[in-house]
């Protein structure tokens, strides 16, 4: 029996690929997304943990949810990755090196809060940026991998408006989450 | 080979345009009527959207970390980040194509 008739028809992705869409730099951008959303969360643990003294605590609820549902969407997105046929790097060296956003460094001047929401929207905008181009390169093509990008999209641009909110007082038009880490759109 | 990929009507000057061609997507850009510029329309460094990003001076900037890209050899000409970033900071140079146009139609050599 020739090794090819021994693969399985996958029409998870015969169809898509049908559909217009290029399976492979497809999921290599959803390796460099949900790359971004793991060195994230590990981030904002810093980040959370710097912000401190009578300011920083009433930010740090925020800041962990936002940590926390960046995780989730690491867990939403990667399940996908290999129903694509995808993986993701065996060397987390080499994961954190190609994610598609920018180390969330704790900045000098941690001790002012501000700077560290400076860097959390920083890195909400990049998510933003990164997952909406997932949504129009999936949209009418791949019904499953937009659905869970648009979910993702969509927190991201929540706590984009909550750190414009602390920032620059422009109302986010959001309250607080249930409980930390809720994921409205992410959880599973 | 060369390829046509689009009428000079079609495009606005200063526009950039995505054209797809089976697993080939390029950015074209119109400088003037006799003049095109054409490019991978994917960032090397992390994937950006090229045809989302600025052109200034025959450089294109990624919407996605500001990184410039020489659009007469490929090489990188601004990277916006400084070393503690790392590995991460690398990057490839942007795949770049002679284009000509002849009758109205621009012609990329693919």
């Amino acid at each position: 029996m020739s090794k090819k008739s021994e693969e399985p028809e996958i029409v998870g992705i015969e169809v898509i690929r049908k559909a217009g869409v290029n399976v492979e730099q497809l999921v290599e951008k959803l390796v460099k997304g949900v790359a971004a959303e793991l060195t994230t969360y590990y981030y904002y643990t810093i980040l959370r943990m710097h912000l401190t003294g009578l300011e920083g605590e009433g930010l740090k609820e925020i800041a962990e949810d936002a940590r926390l549902e960046d995780r989730m969407h690491f867990e939403l997105m990667t399940p996908r990755v290999y129903e694509l046929g995808g993986r993701l790097p065996h060397d987390i060296r080499e994961f954190a090196d190609m994610a598609a956003c920018p180390d969330a460094f704790l900045p000098d001047d941690w001790k002012d809060p501000k700077s560290i929401l400076k860097v959390l929207l920083s890195a909400e905008q990049c998510a933003i940026r990164v997952w909406s181009e997932v949504c129009d390169m999936t949209i009418g093509k791949d019904p499953r991998t937009y659905d869970l990008a648009q979910r993702i999209v969509t927190e991201e641009i929540e706590h984009e408006a909550w750190f414009l909110e602390l920032l620059h007082g422009r109302p986010s038009g959001h309250f607080r989450r249930r409980f930390p880490g809720e994921g409205p759109r992410s959880a599973k | 080979m060369w390829t046509s990929v689009a009428n000079v009507k079609e495009l606005e000057r200063g526009a950039l345009k995505k054209i797809v061609m089976g697993n080939i997507v390029l950015v074209v850009y119109l400088e003037n009527d006799s003049s095109a510029l054409a490019f991978d329309a994917t960032c090397p460094h992390k994937g950006g959207p090229l045809a989302l990003g600025e052109i200034n001076d025959r450089r294109i900037r990624c919407p996605w970390h500001g990184y410039e890209f020489s659009l007469s050899n490929g090489l990188p000409v601004k990277i916006p980040y400084d070393q503690k970033y790392g590995k991460w900071r690398n990057t490839g140079n942007l795949g770049v194509y002679k284009t000509r146009i002849s009758e109205g139609v621009i012609f990329v050599d693919i």
